[in-house]
């Protein structure tokens, strides 16, 4: 019994692993020694123990309920979730073999990757027919053709990728062959559940209406975690701060001179402005919905943020959140009134209005967060705008929407990334990331 | 009753002690003190302010007979004000008394010995001759360095004092930690302690909790007020949703009005203190109002 217990615990912390929450080895023991306290037969009181020691917030609670409601379970639905697992695997390896047998060069499989077969195996059939009928069409009986197959593998790969960013991912089978992932039921309900907290993790211009509301509310709670924290004033503690020997001898004086009391220099430091600077572009304009609805949130709780959007032109908007409207009218008023919205970009002139007309809003206490994919006309323009902008505020935050690997080959992000702290930010994991690491500190 | 060691406790008998005091908690809540008990680990208690976070380090004192020791958290915050503190001017008027009889060696032995040491919550806790409660309130406003050096103490309940060497706790404290989540905790910290989120109640918990804190209140208007107050809170996006503290005035309030029933004119009367942010009532107005509110509850 005893053995048993210890074995399903330890399954049970490895699923909560698998969805991001961190139980350490003396977590799981102090677990065990809950669950001797308490009666192993009611079931509540076990989650409650289980809960108690392993949870930590309470965005890991939802996870917890979730994975102990799916993994303690009576024994026919267990065997219940290892046949769907089983068939779902069955039917992923049926794709994959179906996937080597299309995508061939003269009878030799092309050099892809598990996923990229995966993809275009659930790849509409019209669009398999025609890589299809390209691959036959090219697989001529010739021998100077043999180098041609990684030109072709390379085509292959650039048109799936095409498919990825217009289509979205796919149902995810990547669990095939991981040999962590050998137990069934852990499985079953890892590739269940982590369905439900991948939207954190998916590119925020592909999360779908479905997912909308859900996104408010994670947005809703990010923006007033960095609301109250940006409104605390901070003060050094006295261990930290030197002694202020002026006013100490200047109080003490009543005291014939002996320092008596002592007084400390404090340093307040200042709340910084937040300036938002968000591209409304036709490749970010999905990305600044997000972002907007972001600013809307800080914005109906902290008053010293001002907020702009850009594409070929810069336009001021914080009016707009200034009264208390629900999101969605706030919304339709913004992209109604906006001239700008879904055009193309040009950063140095939203830059250069921005130092022109809005020269007060730049102090050494101004804090600039660009929310942008850096890709804008005349880029020269744009850095020296950068550099200008630099000077007079405290520092430049770049929220950049392209993932982190693609920034090598664009230029304009290795120029703008010089004088600016700039963070990969394409989820809402990132944003929330980027959050508690720059500003919940 | 009196636990030295936390041995007999159970959770049946937790419950009812909870219940005696006037708290009113299901398994959710017992089972997590409960452990924390036994395990002798901090717990650490999170949720919306106003839900009774506090109020259980307070019950636990009252149960155990024991002294609450209370230390209330904010930014800038450290050992000085929570641990210990040399009593300087004291210190300094001794030098002035003795300065001219005494040696040099012993006035220093003397100057720091405990008579000059100012205890603050952490060192009177541990030092306590009995077992106490330990109430580190809103621990989510403190700093990060002060987070880290709390995380000390927690961990092996001693302090070390150079002058005076390392005090050992005699009793392990019982700690409530609370949190409103105005910022993360440190994984260290939070792996220490024994998690309990506290959400808002259930409709019958809050009659429950109405029908105990606030017994002249009749059942169809505690009824009401349940139902209104639970109403509010998941159906409009307030900034700060009424608390249970906030219930409890609604419902002193209404016995002062000797209401019968919630009616529109109770609501209009009272909104101030369910409400305490002026949008939050404007939202109220705008998307509910009194008449709305009680069209909506009367129909359940």
């Amino acid at each position: 019994m005893q053995n048993y217990i210890e074995n399903s615990i330890a399954r049970f912390v490895h699923i909560l692993r698998h969805l991001g929450i961190q139980v350490s080895i003396l977590e799981t023991i102090t677990s065990l020694q809950a669950l001797a306290l308490v009666d192993i037969l009611n079931r509540h009181h076990v989650k409650m123990a289980l809960s108690a020691t392993m949870v930590k917030n309470r965005d890991q609670q939802e996870i917890f309920d979730q994975a102990f409601e799916s993994f303690f379970v009576a024994p026919e639905i267990k065997k219940e979730q290892e046949q769907v697992w089983e068939e779902k695997q069955a039917e992923g390896q049926r794709l994959l073999e179906e996937a080597e047998t299309d995508l061939a060069y003269k009878g030799e499989t092309l050099d892809l990757t598990e996923k990229e077969k995966l993809y275009y195996a659930q790849l509409p059939e019209e669009e398999k027919r025609k890589i299809r009928e390209y691959l036959s069409a090219s697989s001529v009986p010739d021998d100077r053709y043999d180098r041609f197959k990684p030109t072709l593998e390379y085509q292959v790969r650039g048109s799936l990728r095409y498919w990825k960013q217009r289509l979205g991912e796919a149902e995810d089978y990547h669990h095939l062959g991981d040999p962590e992932m050998d137990d069934p039921v852990i499985a079953s309900i890892v590739d269940e559940l982590s369905e439900d907290s991948s939207i954190l993790y998916e590119d925020m211009k592909r999360i779908g209406e479905r997912d909308l509301p859900k996104v408010t509310n994670m947005l809703k709670r990010l923006s007033r975690k960095l609301a109250t924290m940006i409104s605390r004033r901070y003060r050094m503690s006295k261990k930290a701060v030197k002694l202020d020997l002026r006013r100490s001898i200047k109080a003490n004086v009543r005291y014939g001179g002996a320092i008596f009391k002592l007084h400390y220099k404090q340093k307040r430091i200042q709340k910084p402005k937040v300036l938002l600077i968000c591209d409304v572009s036709g490749s970010m304009s999905r990305y600044a919905a997000f972002v907007i609805q972001f600013i809307y949130g800080l914005s109906a709780v902290m008053k010293n943020i001002e907020s702009f959007i850009f594409a070929e032109e810069l336009e001021h908007v914080s009016a707009f959140f200034d009264t208390r409207q629900p999101f969605e009218d706030t919304m339709v008023k913004l992209i109604g009134k906006s001239r700008i919205w879904g055009k193309g970009t040009n950063m140095g002139n939203a830059l250069y209005a921005l130092r022109e007309q809005y020269p007060l809003l730049l102090t050494s206490n101004t804090v600039v967060i660009i929310v942008s994919d850096t890709k804008t006309l005349e880029i020269d323009f744009a850095e020296d705008e950068l550099i200008k902008l630099k000077r007079s505020v405290k520092d430049i935050l770049w929220l950049n929407t392209l993932p982190q690997d693609e920034w090598k080959n664009v230029p304009s992000v290795q120029k703008f990334k010089r004088y600016s702290q700039m963070y990969e930010c394409y989820t809402l994991a990132h944003l929330e990331r980027i959050i508690r690491t720059q500003f919940l500190r | 009753m009196k636990y030295d060691k936390l041995t007999s406790i159970t959770i049946e008998k937790l419950h009812q002690d909870f219940e005696k005091t006037g708290y009113i908690a299901e398994d959710d809540i017992i089972v997590p003190v409960y452990l924390a008990l036994r395990l002798e680990k901090p717990i650490l208690i999170t949720g919306a302010p106003g839900v009774g976070k506090t109020e259980i380090a307070k019950v636990l004192a009252s149960v155990f007979k024991t002294d609450l020791i209370r230390l209330q958290c904010y930014e800038g915050l450290d050992e000085n004000k929570a641990l210990y503190e040399w009593n300087y001017q004291r210190q300094l008027i001794k030098i002035q008394l003795i300065k001219e009889v005494t040696s040099e060696e012993m006035v220093e032995q003397d100057l720091f010995s405990r008579d000059y040491l100012l205890e603050r919550p952490l060192l009177r806790a541990i030092q306590a001759p009995k077992k106490t409660v330990l109430l580190i309130d809103e621990i989510d406003k403190t700093d990060e360095e002060f987070e880290a050096f709390l995380f000390e103490v927690l961990s092996d309940f001693q302090v070390s004092i150079p002058e005076l060497g390392t005090i050992k706790a005699n009793f392990i404290p019982m700690v409530v930690l609370t949190n409103n989540g105005e910022r993360e905790l440190s994984d260290g910290l939070k792996r220490r302690c024994v998690y309990l989120y506290i959400d808002f109640p259930s409709i019958e918990k809050e009659l429950k909790i109405i029908k105990v804190k606030v017994p002249e209140v009749n059942d169809r208007l505690a009824e009401d007020i349940a139902l209104a107050v639970h109403y509010m809170r998941h159906e409009l996006d307030f900034k700060k949703k009424p608390s249970i503290s906030e219930t409890l005035d609604l419902s002193n309030a209404l016995v002062l009005f000797n209401a019968e029933r919630l009616e529109p004119e109770h609501i209009k009367r009272t909104i101030n203190l369910l409400l305490k942010d002026k949008e939050d009532i404007d939202l109220f107005y705008k998307e509910l109002g009194p008449d709305g509110l009680i069209e909506k509850i009367r129909r359940r």
